[in-house]
Order: structure tokens, then C-alpha cells, then sequence
């Protein structure tokens, strides 16, 4: 429940911003038609009922609106000295309403200042107080309707306009009653006339949604009860229904008719009925006084399109800037920030360190050059930034999505063997007095069934979130989309070590290509993988592959030749050959028949490798 | 005798007993139902009402009128209202206007204005 009242004490700030936003906005479009009013009322109603925010550029609104910026101060975990620990960064997490996991109970919200427990914190006194006064008028607020609906109990159906309503003997004005099937009721003893133009008035209200939007006014009034802002903003906007329903009703009518409609008001508003209702004040609650309601109507007022125009692009932009907010940790790219990311990338899967120090001019050729893995040659990576954090240490916190690639020569294509791909990633950085970034530390988050849970402690939680819901089924399209951009990415480094070592080639995923196993090739299971057991070296695709062995590159070839009738019979052929000069180092051939195999050639000597039955 | 003041749902209610004397009250309640929309404890509680008055009687579930359609005064609306929240609506509820207090001055300021209206060029245009 205190989360819930932090929440919404939250939102209610940030609302009075809105609230503010629009009353400026009221008194510059002073003349336009009321329902723009109305619309603007709306962006006070959408910050009220929206606890999800989206982050844009162009908002005005700070990242974390006051309530929440004490909140992760008063519970963030202290910086961490050690490099290579993770900080177990248990942000308490009071916005909370995101959530889909139920709240551990570890996750506890921390009390502001609070060591004891017997002493109960000003949140949860706040959120009974708070739960203690909409209680009050939620109360309020349904006895009135009660006792309105035993009022109505005994209306009486009536058709006037040829449009069912109801008169009733015990009310003195005339309303729409009910959400779902609203009603209109009207008093009784009302001349033909008055009566006409009270229908039209309600029948505008119905017309636009008034019976419901009036309540839902009144619902967000009660819930923020305590929010002065929220109480002008739901009396004026009575006022404004009021006055946007009598345009509506008046809209295109003449002189007479203004006249009528206008004694109608007089004579409801003063009626004297044996039961003259003393208010204690002279205009009601959010009620306006008959004569600005007259003035408005005998007011004929031509509204000039431009202004209609100019006003609905006001509020749009209101909208943008003030219902969104700044992003949480702004990227602040730069090239020097990529490439102390790539390089340590390339650092952390122990990429030769002499070759990074060469010359900068090649950046991309010079790490791409790879000692490590025999099927790598030539290796590549890209990242995407979610986020950036300055300490007030000076160390730079980067919250990126990492993927790095290893390619090798396949059939004359360079192709990625190995590699990772979208991995989240914290990275470290501390910077120099020449704006050099100096790498501090990285982290990964763990695997399996601590991922997400070590994603929030390691992520701030909406960086969390954002890299989470990347890879849930829900946004496929977008993870796939940034798994294509990582990969563009680590192409340019594949690119410029072709440049480098002189060869044109194709570049990319083994997917890409159409790589077939000797199973495919309709080869028994059996004797595939007893080949396969027997020249592991050669792997398992049919066709070749390059590796540089002690400065000297070769090729390994699986060369396959059916003989003819497709059913798994042919000659399946080892050979190993110098690049340069295609000179055969090995060569060994098998016949293949059904679940047998024989040699038929070898070039090596220590060949022993027998048929098998 | 004073012939009983009957207000306007009543009546309207009288006009059906009418039509349909005598007639078992759980009749009469769906009776009600069909034409006025009425709950079947909305009639009941007006049929109680209306015998404590004398304008009808209900005796072993029927009920029959005791005064006739000319003789009864319909009266437009009643001397009382429920005082509950000073009669004024709940803020939720989209009406036309509300009663006010208006000085006859106002009143009378307020009929000038709309009966000089559209005489004068000044009420067209912005």
C-alpha cells in the first residue's frame, strides 16, 4: 500500500505541472470552441490515470519526478570499490506498478531514515491518511447516489422528441443519471419550451460521453483528494462541459433560439418551486452562475480555423513534453566511447593485446586479427549503449547490449564459426585528463534461472526492463532487428581484414549459406559418424574450410561424390591442401556402400583406419 | 372533505389502477413494471403510501381506488424534498444548471440582455 501512495503522490506532482500547463494554455486560447478546453483537461486526466511513462528527447519532465528521486536516494546501494564484484544494487523498488513478478520478500521497501521498527515511517502514515480521506468521500460520494436513486425510484417514463427520459416529482433540475444505460430525468411542472431546450442540453452531455467523463473527473478528484490542482482542474472542467454542451446544443441556431435556451437557464436556475434549494453559496460546486452561461450563449462567436488549429498543435505539444519523460541515463555517443567498448571486448575474449596497440588508423583491421581459436581468423563485435551513468566519482557506467563474432573461411566465404550475440553488458569506465576512457571493469549477468534477477541488480531497473522485454516473444521483430545491427556492425571489421590480407569474399552468418552434412547428403547415420569420429579435423560440413596453421594457410576439403542413384552410396574424400600453390598435404578416400565404408586411396602413410562391417 | 393531493408519479400510477380496477397487488406491481418502469418495491412502497393517505385500499392483496379520477387534485410537485445534502446534486452527475440565488436585479439584468439580443451588430462576429 505505501507503494501504491508513492505512486501516486508521484503522479499527482507531476500532474499540477499538467494542471499548470493548461491553465496557461485556457487563458491563451481565451476564444476557441469550449470542447478544446475539454481536450485539454484530457492531458490532466491521462497524467492522472498513467503510471506507465514513456521516455522521449523532447520531454520537459525530469527522468524521475520528485518522490521518486528521494526514493532511490535514500535506498541506493553505496558505490562499490572492487571492479570485478558485481554490486548487488538492490534498488527497493517503490514504482512499483510495472511489475509482473510478485514482490519478494527481501524487497521490502526501506524506511526513509527510519532504524526501528516500532516507529511507523511518514509512508505508511501517509498512505493511511491518504486511503483514510478518498474512504471518506468514496463514502460520500455513494450515499449521494443512493439516496439520488431512491429519489428516482419512482420516475415515471416519458417521451419527449420521440426520445425516451423520465419525470420525476422529487428533483428540481434536470440530469443524466447512470453510466451504462444513463437516463435523463427531468423535474416536474416544466413549461413545453423549457423543456425542449433542457432535453437538448442533456442530450448534448450524453452525446459527449459527459455522463461518463464527469465521473471519472470526480473518481481521479477523490483519489487525489489531497492535490489542490486536481480540484481546480476537475471544477473548471465541469464549467467547460457546461459551457461546451450549450455550444453544441447552439451550433448553428439563430437568434430566437438563443433567446429561448437562454430564458430556459434563467427560469430553471430560479424556478421557484415550493422546495427552493438554499445554497449556502450563490453558484453551486463547479457550477458557473446563469449569467456567464447566458453571456456565452447570446455571445455569437465565430472561430477562426487557424486558431482551432494552432490550439489542438498547442495541446499536441503540451502533451508530448509534459506527458513523457527524460530519458533516464542519456547516451552521450561518441566514437572514443565505441571504441574503448570494442576494445575491451576484444580484451575479455583475450584477443592479442600487440595487435590493439598498432596503429589507430586500422583500428578495425588491427583487432580483427585474432590468436585464440583455431577457426577464427578474423573476429568482430558490436554493442548498442540503452544507457550511460556519470558518478559523481567520475566513473562512467555503461549499460550496453554486447555481441562479438569470430570468422573464418568456409567455402570461400568468411563466416562467423563462433561468437555471442546481445549479451547485457556493464561496463566500467574511469577517464583520463585527456578524455580517454580507461577501462575499470565488466560484468555479465549470470545464466539460466538467475538471469533476470541478477539483470536487476546488476541494470538500473528501467535499463532492466528495456533489455528484458527486448528478448520476451513480445518484441521479437525489435530484438531481431538489433541482433541484424550488431551484426552490420562487426561486419566492418571482417571488411577491412579482407582489405587487409587482400581477398574478396562474401561475409556472414553460416545461416546465410547453405552448409550441407554428410547425413544430408544421404549417408547412413552410422558411417557419418564413424568418419566424422575418425577425421574430426576435417568437421562436419561437405565442402572446405581454411585455417592458418604456423603462418601457412590450408585448406581442409570433405569432398563428397555420389554415384548417381542417390541412396547413399559414393566416395567420400579428406583432403588437407596448401592455399597458395594448392599443393595436396593429405588426401584419404572412402567408398561408401549402405552401413559400409572402405579405403580406396591415402596418400599419408600411417593410415590404419579400417572398414567397419 | 379535502380530496387528497396526489403527485405526479402517483397519478400516473392511479391512472393504471384505474384502468385495471381491482387488481391483485402482485398484478398491479408488474403491471407497474411494464408501464412505468417501476421495481416491484418501488410499487409496493407507494401502494402503502397511498392507502396511509386514503386514496386507495388494499385489502387481502387487491387493491382498488377510493377516490375517482375527477375527484383527485393532481398536484404539480410536493411542499417537501429530502433535505439529504442540501438537495443539491452529486458533483459526478451531468445536469443543466443548478438553483441560484439571484437577486431580482440580476434577474432583470439578465432579461435585458437576452431581450436586446440580436437587435444590436455588436452580438455577431467574435
Amino acid at each position: 500500500m505505501e507503494t501504491l501512495f508513492l505512486k501516486i503522490l508521484g503522479m499527482s506532482l507531476e500532474a499540477s505541472a499538467v494542471v499548470s500547463a493548461v491553465l496557461i494554455l485556457r487563458l491563451l486560447f481565451r476564444h476557441v470552441p469550449k470542447w478544446l478546453h475539454c481536450l485539454m483537461w484530457a492531458l490532466v486526466a491521462v497524467k492522472l490515470l498513467c503510471p506507465i511513462v514513456p521516455e522521449s528527447p523532447v520531454s520537459l519532465m525530469p527522468s524521475q519526478n520528485f518522490v521518486e528521486q528521494r526514493i532511490s536516494e535514500s535506498t541506493a546501494a553505496p558505490a562499490s570499490d572492487a571492479p570485478s564484484e558485481s554490486v548487488p544494487n538492490v534498488q527497493a523498488d517503490t514504482t512499483d506498478m510495472n511489475r509482473s513478478e510478485p514482490l519478494a520478500p527481501s524487497h521490502d521497501i526501506r524506511q526513509f531514515g527510519q532504524t526501528t521498527e516500532s516507529k511507523p515511517s511518514w509512508e505508511t502514515i501517509g498512505s493511511r491518511v491518504w486511503l483514510a480521506g478518498m474512504s471518506l468521500l468514496a463514502l460520500y460520494a455513494a450515499a449521494a447516489y443512493l439516496a439520488m436513486k431512491r429519489k428516482l425510484a419512482e420516475a415515471v417514463p416519458a417521451e419527449v422528441d420521440g426520445r425516451k427520459m423520465y419525470l420525476c416529482d422529487r428533483i428540481d433540475s434536470a440530469f443524466v443519471c447512470g453510466i451504462v444505460r444513463p437516463k435523463i430525468y427531468l423535474p416536474c411542472g416544466m413549461s413545453e419550451e423549457n423543456r425542449r431546450q433542457v432535453v437538448a442540453h442533456e442530450q448534448a452531455h450524453l452525446r459527449r460521453c459527459d455522463h461518463i467523463t464527469k465521473a471519472l473527473a470526480f473518481g481521479l478528484a477523490v483519489v487525489y483528494w489531497f492535490n489542490p490542482a486536481v480540484w481546480v482542474a476537475y471544477i473548471l472542467y465541469c464549467r467547460d462541459i457546461e459551457l461546451a454542451c450549450d455550444e453544441s446544443v447552439m451550433r448553428g441556431k439563430g437568434t430566437a433560439e438563443r433567446r429561448a435556451y437562454s430564458l430556459a437557464l434563467l427560469e430553471c436556475a430560479t424556478q421557484r418551486s415550493g422546495f427552493c434549494i438554499h445554497n449556502a453559496l450563490p453558484v453551486g460546486f463547479g457550477e458557473l452562475a446563469v449569467k456567464t452561461r447566458v453571456a456565452n450563449v447570446l455571445r455569437r462567436r465565430t472561430a477562426k480555423i487557424w486558431v482551432i488549429v494552432l490550439a489542438l498543435l498547442a495541446v499536441a505539444v503540451t502533451g508530448v513534453a509534459l506527458l513523457t519523460r527524460s530519458a533516464a541515463y542519456p547516451v552521450v555517443a561518441s566514437e572514443s566511447l565505441d571504441r574503448a567498448i570494442a576494445e575491451q571486448t576484444f580484451a575479455y575474449d583475450r584477443v592479442s593485446m600487440s595487435d590493439l596497440l598498432g596503429d589507430r588508423r586500422y583500428f578495425y583491421a588491427a583487432v580483427s586479427d585474432f590468436v585464440g581459436r583455431s577457426d577464427v581468423e578474423c573476429y568482430g563485435e558490436g554493442h548498442k549503449i540503452y544507457g550511460m551513468k556519470e558518478n559523481k566519482d567520475g566513473t562512467l557506467e555503461v549499460y550496453a547490449k554486447c555481441s562479438a563474432f569470430g570468422y573464418g573461411f568456409r567455402d570461400g566465404h568468411l563466416v562467423i564459426n563462433t561468437g555471442y550475440s546481445q549479451v547485457p553488458t556493464l561496463i566500467r569506465f574511469e577517464k583520463d585528463d585527456e578524455g580517454n576512457y580507461i577501462f575499470l571493469s565488466r560484468e555479465e549477468p549470470k545464466d539460466g534461472a538467475a538471469y533476470v534477477q541478477s539483470m536487476r541488480e546488476l541494470f538500473p531497473r528501467s535499463i532492466a526492463d528495456r533489455m528484458l522485454d527486448a528478448t520476451r516473444d513480445l518484441d521479437a521483430a525489435c530484438h531481431n532487428q538489433e541482433a541484424a545491427e550488431l551484426s552490420e556492425q562487426s561486419k566492418r571489421y571482417a571488411e577491412a581484414y579482407l582489405q587487409k590480407i587482400g581477398r574478396e569474399a562474401e561475409i556472414g552468418d553460416y545461416l546465410d549459406f547453405d552448409f550441407k552434412t554428410l547425413s544430408d547428403c544421404g549417408i547412413s547415420d552410422e558411417v557419418a559418424n564413424e568418419l566424422l569420429e575418425l577425421y574430426g579435423e576435417y568437421g562436419m560440413y561437405v565442402g572446405n574450410f581454411e585455417r592458418i596453421e604456423n603462418g601457412t594457410r590450408y585448406v581442409y576439403h570433405l569432398i563428397w561424390n555420389d554415384d548417381g542413384n542417390n541412396i547413399g552410396n559414393g566416395t567420400v574424400t579428406f583432403m588437407k591442401t596448401r592455399y597458395d600453390d594448392g599443393e595436396e598435404i593429405e588426401k584419404i578416400s572412402y567408398q561408401v556402400k549402405g552401413n559400409h565404408f572402405h579405403l580406396i586411396y591415402s596418400n599419408t602413410p600411417e593410415t590404419t583406419h579400417e572398414a567397419i562391417k | 372533505m379535502d380530496t387528497p393531493k396526489v403527485f405526479e408519479s402517483e397519478y400516473r400510477f392511479c391512472l393504471l389502477l384505474w384502468d385495471n380496477e381491482p387488481i391483485k397487488s402482485g398484478d398491479l406491481a408488474k403491471l407497474c413494471a411494464k408501464k412505468l418502469d417501476w421495481k416491484k418495491s418501488t410499487t409496493y412502497t407507494v401502494i402503502k403510501r397511498l392507502t396511509e393517505r386514503g386514496v386507495i385500499r388494499s385489502e387481502n392483496s387487491v387493491v382498488t381506488s377510493l377516490v375517482s379520477k375527477e375527484e383527485v387534485q393532481c398536484a404539480e410537485s410536493r411542499d417537501f424534498i429530502d433535505r439529504t445534502f442540501g438537495g443539491s446534486l452529486p458533483g459526478f452527475i451531468a445536469a443543466f444548471t443548478s438553483k441560484q440565488q439571484l437577486s431580482p436585479a440580476e434577474i432583470a439584468e439578465i432579461r435585458r440582455m437576452i431581450d436586446s439580443y440580436g437587435s444590436n451588430e455588436a452580438d455577431e462576429g467574435a
